[in-house]
């Protein structure tokens, strides 16, 4: 909240000018606006290490995570919060990079991993796989993920290039099929007995953290981002039509091969340890272009630190909001986010 | 229109007086399957003996033809109400769960059912449900006409306030777990449990509709010669456009308070009956609630049989049936345009 008050603060300070691009003072904005955001991330990851079934002060969360010691807030801390908060972090900046890179790829503003039903085929994937393989658990459910995901995403991707159909009709269509796997996904778990964890699973959650998961997503957090960070004007240039890419050095076809890559990596990821969270990827790319402008670079760089901040605020808010219970993440994003959904709509209205 | 008018004018209430003997015979077909499949298989005969008060008519009136009669009531309130929806939004795509109404019901339902008092709760779950209706159906008005909608302008919007509904619901499930069973139902919709009192308060609430829905029936083949039409007619469209929706939100309401949030189901039949009796709104109303029923026994039967011992909601066979059907609906329509 405080940071949407600080952008529209920042709004009325510097008035619009016109985009020179290599300017300090375009560059000054989203340094200091990344800096914000990053400590706004360290106060709610603090206070998520506070909460819980016991609660701490500030300064025991702190000693503990920084002096830790035998004591048993220094084991809980280490072993179920800290876990928990990183996990939130690494899932947030995974979705929120592949929403920069759905919506850049497709020119669609309301494509994200969950609207393009990518997050959908994932979950559809990891749910048939384990009930098939008994064994499988834990790091392997990324296989399964990553074929579900690129298997919807293709599907969405060769639509996206039809120009009849226009960018809304593209996401309600995303949308119905978002809603085929989810029910198909329900009707596997309900015909299977499913357990009732799986079901928190599915609406979404960072509950069940361990360092497991953790180490699970890292890898794929690092080289995806790193990799869409470092091709960013790359990335940028898919935005524009493919003639003009082209004029410009691009080879359309690879950076577009590669930006596939990456999201499917990004979003499979992420729902392989923490179910399918929507609505992070489609509303941070939005609030961050509003923030600071168009420029891919800087948007994917400010989204990394964007969709963790919003994801381990969820978090906190579904920790906080039905005490002693805890709220699946998923459910206070889709809170948070399908009233977003509305704005989004209106600006793209005439397309 | 231009289709109405090539058609032999004398053949169209033939064919459609067949089609609809036809779905009346399937819906009576299904239904005796229905209930003499279940835990304890019952063969034909012993069902039609058991209707009559044979030696099975405990099961059978008290659990399996309960699920049957609602499975018909609601199937075809759900398919009248998506096609009020598509006629009164002028929208192919509208139908109560696209634009969010069934998932506003069910919320209402849950508020209704955790927050008032267990007596209240035969009064209050049912006014939860016509209000949670007809809000989000006026939110969606007001919305869509700020938004100068197209037509997939106000689809998303009614979208994203069924996805609202749904997490809220989600959230108070969470929350407040006493009522959890009752809202499982409400959010993937099954005819499971449906008790003789069901059948009754519905029937009520469904007749009373009824008057409505007929002159509805009758103004509607006026109105699609357009809205000039009508106001020489002296009848404001507008009026009939409040009519449509508010009838199209009653229908939902009643059929969400007796199956839950069954999806896809209002979308479809409309376009299934169209295909059948062409466009003409007092041939297209009839078969539009007989495909319904039809359509809502139809998954219900699916779901109960595909996963034995387990039984699928019928709002989760109806999506993976009619999602596709949307899909695909959205992307002929361009295919079309483009």
């Amino acid at each position: 909240m405080s940071n949407k008050d600080k952008g529209a603060a920042a709004f009325t300070a510097a008035p619009y000018q016109p985009d020179t691009g290599w300017s300090a003072r375009m560059h000054l904005r989203p340094t200091w606006l990344f800096a914000l955001i990053l400590a706004l991330l360290f106060a709610a990851a603090v206070g998520n290490l506070m909460v819980g079934a016991a609660g701490f002060s500030v300064e025991q969360s702190l000693r503990a995570l920084f002096l830790p010691d035998t004591s048993v807030e220094t084991a809980l801390i280490w072993e179920v919060r800290l876990p928990r908060v990183l996990l939130a972090v690494l899932v947030g900046a995974n979705l929120a990079v592949a929403g920069v890179l759905i919506q850049t790829l497709t020119r669609n503003p309301l494509a994200s991993p969950q609207t393009f039903g990518i997050n959908g085929g994932a979950a559809l994937a990891i749910v048939v796989a384990v009930i098939a393989v008994p064994g499988l658990s834990g790091g392997s459910t990324v296989v399964p993920a990553f074929v579900g995901a690129a298997v919807i995403g293709m599907i969405m991707w060769i639509l996206s290039l039809s120009n009849a159909i226009t960018p809304l009709k593209l996401a309600l269509a995303g949308i119905a099929l978002q809603l085929v796997l989810a029910a198909m996904v329900q009707a596997v778990l309900i015909a299977n007995n499913a357990s009732a964890d799986i079901v928190y699973w599915l609406a979404g959650s960072v509950t069940t953290a361990q360092w497991s998961k953790v180490w699970t997503i890292l890898p794929f957090s690092l080289v995806g981002i790193v990799v869409a960070i470092a091709g960013g004007h790359h990335f940028g240039l898919l935005a524009l039509d493919t003639s003009t890419g082209m004029s410009l050095g691009q080879n359309a076809r690879r950076t577009g091969g590669l930006a596939s890559a990456l999201i499917v990596i990004l979003a499979g990821s992420s729902v392989a340890v923490a179910g399918p969270i929507g609505f992070v990827g489609l509303m941070v790319p939005h609030i961050v272009r509003t923030l600071v402008g168009e420029e891919q670079r800087t948007v994917l760089i400010l989204s990394v630190a964007a969709g963790p901040l919003l994801l381990v605020a969820a978090d906190l808010g579904g920790k906080l909001v039905a005490y002693p219970a805890e709220l699946p993440v998923g459910i206070i994003t889709a809170i948070l986010g399908a009233p977003a959904f509305l704005p989004i709509t209106w600006r793209n209205r005439n397309q | 229109m231009s289709m109405a008018l090539t058609q032999p004018q004398m053949s169209q209430p033939w064919r459609t007086t067949l089609v609809c003997i036809a779905l009346g015979l399937l819906v009576v077909v299904l239904a005796l399957i229905s209930i003499a499949l279940g835990a304890v298989p019952l063969s034909l005969d012993r069902v039609v003996a058991g209707l009559f008060g044979g030696p099975d008519a405990f099961i059978i009136s008290q659990y399996r033809l309960p699920r049957v009669v609602i499975a018909i009531l609601s199937g075809a309130a759900l398919a009248l109400a998506g096609l009020f929806l598509q006629v009164a939004l002028r929208n192919p795509i509208a139908s109560p769960d696209v634009v969010g109404i069934t998932k506003g019901a069910g919320l209402g339902a849950m508020l209704a059912l955790i927050f008032t008092p267990p007596a209240w709760i035969v009064w209050s779950v049912p006014a939860g449900v016509i209000l949670g209706a007809a809000l989000v159906a006026l939110l969606l008005l007001a919305i869509g006409r700020g938004l100068g909608g197209g037509i997939t302008t106000l689809a998303l919007v009614g979208v994203s306030l069924g996805a609202l509904a749904q997490a809220v619901m989600q959230f108070l499930m969470v929350r407040y777990p006493r009522g959890i069973d009752q809202s499982m139902v409400w959010l993937a919709g099954s005819t499971y449990g449906s008790t003789v009192a069901d059948i009754i308060s519905l029937s009520i609430w469904l007749l009373a509709c009824l008057p409505a829905v007929v002159i509805l029936a009758m103004m509607l083949d006026v109105s699609t010669f357009g809205d000039d039409t009508l106001k020489s007619l002296g009848l404001s469209p507008n009026v009939v456009r409040a009519g449509l929706v508010l009838t199209a939100v009653a229908l939902t309401a009643g059929a969400v308070a007796s199956v839950g949030s069954i999806g896809f189901l209002g979308l479809l039949a409309p376009h299934v009956a169209r295909l059948m009796v062409g466009p003409r709104a007092r041939h297209l109303v009839p078969a539009t609630a007989l495909t319904g029923a039809l359509a809502l026994l139809l998954a219900d039967l699916i779901g109960r049989l595909v996963a034995l011992p387990n039984e699928i909601p019928a709002g989760i066979v109806a999506s993976v049936i009619g999602g596709p059907y949307l899909f695909f609906l959205l992307l002929w329509e361009a295919r079309r345009r483009g």
